[in-house]
């Protein structure tokens, strides 16, 4: 049987370096906030033939338009970001870049006002806040019967950790994606990221309740034997359900299309870390804190 | 129930309900007609897709209510959808939508609208009515930033009350000028509350003007010359008869009670929406053509009836998106409480979740399915065959642990519920959160998912259990080697 607590101190190193990482470029670089959040003008133009980005942008300085970004996409297409623009700006900045670059469909056009964007932010935080909340609550009364001596709070505090975890390599990820590459942050991503955090515990649960069982059948073992004799018995599981989940996400990533690329993206990677939190530090963490409390009796 | 008989009686309820998921899932749109048993009932199943697959606009709209009292509020806003909809309805777009939102705020949603600018202009253009007494005030002057002074044109006219609100009909005119022959003029016919508010106004202001604005400008402003009490109003202006019907009409359609203004708009072209669902759709089948193999791979047997029973989840899950939530919901209650009598109580706490979820969702049917939630859907595919994965790996335990393969079955079941209850409970909190506080495209996503677990509860327990039984049970096929169990542990290595 392979001893996954073994190793407890490299996996706590290994997520804690990561983690770091993640707080340092959180902090660092924060998160580019798509205009869902922070209100701004999204246009998506299809051209005829292939269009000159300097055409595009001299028409947005003849606006007078600021704070704008230009983006190549696949077949001709072309991004415009910008601050959030009246209905007669959008109209006008059109008919400019038509006279200047040529003939296009506009094939998306999104204005969010400043305000509307507050409220989604609010609300992104208000989501993130209940869905911990929700599980803990969950988690402490599915394990209210476990026998001694774990209390079920400890349960579901450890799995918050692993949320935590998860939570933060997501957004450090993104963080450093967002400072190198201009990916932004929308509300899709936070429901890609409340997904994760559903499924991460989805999986932790599924050890837990092994742990429950086996405290049962084995009382008379160490809390490390239990734990380790649950992960074993669980983990083909965990690594055979995220790879069907990753299966379909690899897919959608391949074929899905430019819009869900990024959501799709943060469902990969989110599973992935999911997976490793549940096996290799909700569990551990069980056993750390347990033996803590005895040494402390 | 004789076992046996119970067994073949859920084995025939399963290919039912298949075979109706089947039949609503086609193509084709399905339809249910009683017209021939001389019932007035028809329904034809479609799937609705949202603006982001077939291309449209979602509009958000801001009441400005600084000319109204707050106990008003309400009943304006309510008024400006309702005027927002008449004008909407000309546009000839099918189904839109246009609901108030939180206290000030109006979403309008045109599926498939091809000039979505003129949409805008038509629904922006409707005609704000006003009419205006002379001030008592000074109007205030101030120098703008480059210093110049502009005087607004509203600037030195009091609100009076009077507005397209109280406004009855509006129809075109003609009256005997001073100069020519005969004018063209627009006349305004006020409901009772206005033509009391009409008569107050004219006898208060008796040799003083009233301005009549139609949107912010200012259209004339008749010298009052008696106090009209029969509420009729007339416009007069330099119209031509074009004009005048144009603007008869335009009031007639509805002035709004208060200005708004266009806070928000999301546009997706309708090839968009078209690549993206064709995308999905690819990328869907190949995410579960890959399962597929996965799990016969690895699971081999009970894999392949996994597999069947994530086929029928899938059709099953598609055809609810069809025959809507609140339908959907109706079912779900009386099929969980049926199983909660017979099966297990737990899914009498299931039958009440959608009770909740019924009447959460009432009127809400069908399902409009959009990116997000197709990408819910797909990954609901992938998370399906999580329970049965769970109840696998409980079985090879079983069997690698010298139990017979009947027994095995039962106890892999019985064993892995617990996990497959408790962490399936933990996801369907995150949804059920996503939903109440997500935006639209959101609240796909976690719908999707949401009724995506619930069925792969009925799926992956149920109908696996079912077709494992009817092949167990009667013998055929109950080889180690079939359910991925290579060699059999000696006794004395169980429990090691």
């Amino acid at each position: 049987m392979f001893n996954t607590l073994k190793y407890t101190k490299f996996w706590f190193t290994v997520s804690g370096i990561i983690m770091l990482f993640g707080i340092v470029s959180l902090s660092v670089y924060g998160l580019r906030l798509g205009i869902d959040f922070k209100g701004g003008t999204f246009v998506e133009l299809k051209f005829d033939q292939t269009v000159s980005q300097d055409k595009i942008k001299s028409a947005l300085d003849q606006q007078g338009i600021k704070n704008y970004q230009i983006q190549a996409a696949e077949n001709n297409s072309i991004i415009i970001k910008t601050e959030s623009l009246e209905k007669e700006q959008h109209d006008k900045m059109l008919v400019d870049i038509k006279a200047q670059a040529g003939n296009f469909s506009e094939v998306r056009f999104d204005s969010i006002g400043p305000i509307i964007g507050k409220e989604l932010k609010t609300n992104a935080i208000y989501q993130l806040i209940m869905v911990s909340l929700g599980i803990v609550l969950y988690i402490g009364y599915a394990f209210r019967k476990v026998a001694k001596p774990i209390t079920s709070w400890r349960f579901g505090w450890a799995a918050i950790i692993a949320l935590l975890h998860d939570l933060l390599f997501v957004l450090g990820f993104f963080s450093i994606l967002g400072h190198f590459k201009g990916v932004e942050v929308d509300s899709l991503f936070v429901t890609a990221i409340l997904t994760v955090l559903g499924f991460s515990v989805h999986d932790t649960i599924v050890v837990f309740d092994r742990v429950r069982e086996n405290l049962k059948l084995f009382p008379g073992q160490s809390i490390e034997y239990i734990v380790n004799h649950s992960i074993a018995q669980t983990i083909v599981r965990s690594l055979n359900t995220s790879l069907t989940v990753l299966f379909v996400l690899l897919s959608l990533l391949l074929f899905g299309g430019e819009t869900i690329k990024y959501f799709v993206l943060a469902l990969f990677i989110g599973i992935i870390v999911g997976t490793y939190s549940s096996i290799f530090i909700a569990s551990p963490v069980l056993v750390v804190w347990q033996k803590w409390k005895t040494k402390q009796a | 129930m004789h076992p046996k008989l119970k067994l073949f009686a859920s084995l025939f309820a399963i290919l039912l309900i298949a075979a109706g998921a089947t039949w609503i899932s086609l193509p084709k749109g399905s339809k249910i007609s009683l017209k021939k048993l001389k019932i007035p009932y028809s329904q034809e199943f479609k799937v609705h897709l949202g603006l982001d697959l077939q291309g449209g606009s979602h509009l958000v709209y801001q009441a400005d209510f600084k000319d109204i009292k707050a106990q008003d509020q309400a009943d304006a806003l309510n008024s400006v959808r309702d005027t927002i909809e008449r004008r909407v309805n000309s546009f000839g777009v099918s189904e839109p939508l246009v609901q108030v939102t939180g206290n000030d705020r109006i979403i309008v949603e045109l599926p498939g609208i091809k000039d979505i600018n003129d949409a805008i202009n038509q629904i922006g253009q409707t005609p704000l009515l006003e009419f205006k007494t002379q001030s008592t005030k000074e109007p205030t002057l101030v120098p703008d930033a480059k210093g110049q002074i502009t005087v607004d044109a509203s600037q030195g006219w009091d609100y009076t009350g009077l507005s397209g609100k109280q406004l009855k009909k509006a129809s075109v005119d003609y009256q005997q000028g001073k100069t020519v022959s005969s004018q063209v003029v627009v006349r305004l016919e006020f409901d009772d509350q206005g033509k009391k508010l009409f008569s107050d106004i004219t006898s208060a202001s008796i040799g003083k003007p009233i301005a009549i604005f139609l949107d912010g400008q200012l259209l004339s402003a008749p010298t009052v010359q008696t106090a009209i009490t029969d509420g009729v109003a007339i416009i007069t202006g330099d119209f031509t008869v074009q004009q005048a019907k144009d603007l008869s009409t335009r009031l007639n359609s509805g002035a709004l009670p208060v200005p708004i203004k266009l806070i928000s708009q999301q546009n997706v072209g309708a090839t968009l929406g078209k690549e993206s669902v064709q995308k999905s759709v690819v990328a869907g089948l190949i995410g579960l053509l890959m399962i597929v193999i996965f799990m016969i791979v690895y699971y081999r047997f009970p894999g392949l009836l996994a597999v069947l029973a994530l086929l029928i989840y899938a059709v099953v899950s598609f055809a609810v998106f069809k025959i809507g939530v609140s339908f959907t919901a109706l079912l779900l209650v009386g099929l969980f409480f049926f199983l909660g009598l017979t099966v297990n109580s737990w899914f009498g706490i299931l039958a009440f979740f959608s009770y909740i979820l019924l009447i959460f969702l009432k009127g809400l049917s069908p399902v409009t399915l959009t990116l997000a939630g197709i990408a819910g859907f797909i990954l609901s595919i992938g998370m399906a065959v999580d329970a049965n994965i769970l109840i696998f790996e409980r079985l090879k335990e079983e069997i690698r642990a010298g139990k017979e393969i009947h027994k095995a079955v039962e106890d892999g079941f019985a064993r892995a519920w617990l996990s497959i209850r408790d962490s399936n409970v933990s996801s369907l909190i995150t949804t059920v959160i996503l939903y109440i506080f997500g935006t639209p495209s959101i609240k796909g996503f976690a719908l999707t998912l949401g009724i995506g677990i619930l069925i792969s509860m009925f799926t992956a327990i149920t109908v696996t259990r079912t077709f494992l039984k009817v092949f167990v049970g009667n013998n055929i096929l109950t080889h180690p080697w079939l359910f991925g169990v290579s060699k059999l542990k000696k006794p004395a290595e169980i429990n090691s």
